[in-house]
């Protein structure tokens, strides 16, 4: 993404804005009609209180994740990255993101065995782009109408770097369509179909993110699952101790 | 009691119509897209589609087309409730609405419980 | 029997008793065809392959003694994924297909495939807005028809001028001056560039195109009723 400060970045920061917008229409509508519910029927189950609150709880991270998105993007050049390890974050993202998936019926899985350097990272911005990329992959998983509901959380090491990533059952996602539903984004309203039947916020908030600390969300795969992965620069730090 | 086709992806706000409508006394049947849209369809017959059309893969307008071509699905009525907003999507009256045999559209902001009770109460009563 | 391969966008399709359907296709080289694609299960044929909408497929078929002939074998060539991305743009796919169908009930004319191929493509990129393509398409089918309105001269048959507006005059097919007519000039240059043919997408280079189109289709369209 281009600077904040110029037309093109702006530009893409109000398309950003457009597809959170639409994207929040989701949980609010489902409160106002789980609330409606109670009303009407004078009683409230257990699970429908459950399902407000997981429902307020996903429409605050992505206007969170957002708003961290647009602030680390405005510091960019001077934004302070830390050692972080990669394996603490996911496992700290599978535990905020467990409520949500247990409402649509994932299951989450963890694969960060091995020993990771730590990634020079923004340590907030990292969680934050996981959890994003989390949530839209849980709702993107729960509405596949084949196959295994488990989403993977995972770390691998490749020549480039520490990858981690959220995978599932995608059978129709693949890299060009990514590029593409970047291009797409808050100008169609559905612009990554394959994963999301509505503006796929989530998603781009996360690469959005990711942008500020000079990586990108990519298409990846981590046994035979597919998802949206990350690379991120071992800490070099450590080796001059 | 009538049988209602339900095509909403998100679980939870499906939730909440679904159990609206039941205790209305319709039997619903809830899916999350357009392929097992068609498969529920075909397992048990509906009297009335309740669908949105963004849903993944492919769209309502596709899973309509698909539908309609099925002589005992030609008349079924079809209500969109949808999150793509009024005048996006034209009117029951516009001649491609009326050959997908959408009957009402409803906006899903707007569109309270009772608000789709009423419709779907309407509809079956035309049909 | 000769089998003929051809190319095919489906406008339609119908149920035929319990596992034949009858498919509709708008054809390059043989135009509008039906094919009764026998014993195909409804399971496995329902929204996949290549009978889905906006797609372009290779199909073999074997010309019947009635008007239906059979379909041996499709395979899908390109489908406009990106057409579906977007509500707005599979609602216009879907009414311009609609309108291509009833338009060719009694015709069987080639050009009309080629019509439909180009809106396909200008509505799977996003970047050709769609009063554009509707006005586009519009045009081809009055250009086809032989209903082409006259935007060289007005109806006195004196050449258009830049410096006047102009309003239309259905009787004559062509513009007339007018102190404050409702049509600019370069309306009338866009509307040439449209009916000489060239595609949307270049049409979309055009600068303000996309307003200039969304003022000019309802003319377009009451063109296209009075014509039909």
């Amino acid at each position: 993404m281009a600077g904040l400060g110029d037309s093109t970045g702006k530009a893409e920061m109000n398309d950003l804005l457009l597809s959170v917008a639409e994207q929040l229409k989701v949980p609010l509508i489902t409160i106002a009609r789980q609330a409606e519910l109670g009303q009407v029927t004078g009683s409230v189950d257990i699970s429908e209180i459950v399902a407000i609150q997981t429902q307020a709880d996903a429409a605050l991270t992505l206007v969170d994740s957002y708003l961290l998105g647009l602030e680390l993007l405005r510091e960019q050049t001077s934004l302070a990255l830390e050692p972080v390890s990669v394996s603490s974050t996911l496992v700290d993202t599978a535990h905020d993101l467990y409520r949500y998936a247990r409402q649509y019926g994932i299951k989450l899985e963890l694969d960060v065995a091995g020993k990771y350097a730590p990634v020079m990272a923004h340590p907030h911005g990292l969680q934050s782009a996981l959890l994003s990329l989390g949530y839209a992959l849980v709702e993107a998983q729960a509405v596949q109408e084949d196959g295994d509901r488990t989403l993977l959380l995972a770390a691998h090491r490749t020549s480039h770097g520490v990858v981690a990533g959220v995978y599932g059952n995608y059978p129709d996602v693949h890299a060009e369509q990514w590029h593409k539903a970047l291009e797409l984004c808050g100008r169609a309203r559905q612009p990554f179909a394959a994963l999301s039947s509505g503006s796929g916020a989530g998603l781009f908030v996360a690469d959005a993110i990711l942008q500020a600390m000079s990586t990108r969300l990519r298409v990846g795969r981590h046994l035979k699952q597919v998802g949206l992965s990350t690379t991120l620069q071992a800490s070099r730090q450590l080796q001059f101790v | 009691m009538s049988n209602i086709l339900f095509i909403e992806p998100n679980t939870l706000l499906a939730q909440a119509y679904t159990k609206g409508l039941r205790r209305d006394g319709h039997i619903v049947n809830h899916v999350l897209g357009a392929q097992t849209g068609i498969h529920a369809a075909d397992t048990q017959s509906p009297d009335l589609v309740i669908l949105e059309l963004e849903l993944p893969g492919h769209n309502g307008v596709e899973f309509l087309h698909e539908f309609r071509s099925y002589m005992e699905w030609q008349e079924v009525p079809a209500i969109l409730l949808t999150n793509l907003p009024p005048g996006r999507v034209g009117e029951p009256g516009d001649l491609a609405m009326q050959d997908l045999g959408i009957k009402a559209v409803l906006y899903k902001p707007k569109t309270t419980l009772q608000k789709l009770l009423r419709t779907v109460r309407e509809q079956l009563a035309l049909s | 029997m000769n089998q003929i391969v051809t190319t095919g966008i489906v406008l339609g399709r119908i149920d035929y008793g319990e596992a034949d359907r009858i498919l509709t296709f708008l054809t390059p080289d043989q135009g509008k065809v039906r094919l009764m694609a026998k014993g195909v299960r409804r399971i496995k044929s329902k929204l996949a392959g290549g009978i889905e909408l906006f797609s372009v497929s290779h199909i073999t078929f074997i010309r019947g003694r009635a008007e239906i002939g059979t379909l041996i074998s499709t395979r899908l060539d390109k489908h406009y994924g990106h057409i579906v991305a977007n509500l707005d743009r599979t609602m216009l796919g879907y009414e311009l297909i609609r309108q291509l169908h009833k338009r060719t009930e009694d015709q069987s004319d080639a050009e009309y495939f080629e019509i439909l191929h180009q809106v396909f493509e200008a509505l799977d990129d996003v970047t050709v807005p769609l009063p554009i393509i509707q006005l586009w398409f519009l045009a081809q089918i009055l250009r086809f028809g032989g209903h082409m309105p006259n935007l060289q001269t007005n109806d006195q048959g004196q050449a258009l001028k830049s410096s006047d507006t102009y309003d239309f005059n259905f009787e004559t097919m062509a513009f007339n001056s007018s102190g404050q007519g409702r049509f600019t000039p370069d309306q009338i240059k866009f509307l040439r560039l449209v009916f000489a043919g060239h595609a949307p997408g270049a049409l979309a280079n055009v600068q303000g195109g996309a307003e200039l189109a969304r003022n000019l289709v309802p003319l377009v369209e009451q063109l296209s009723y009075r014509n039909p």
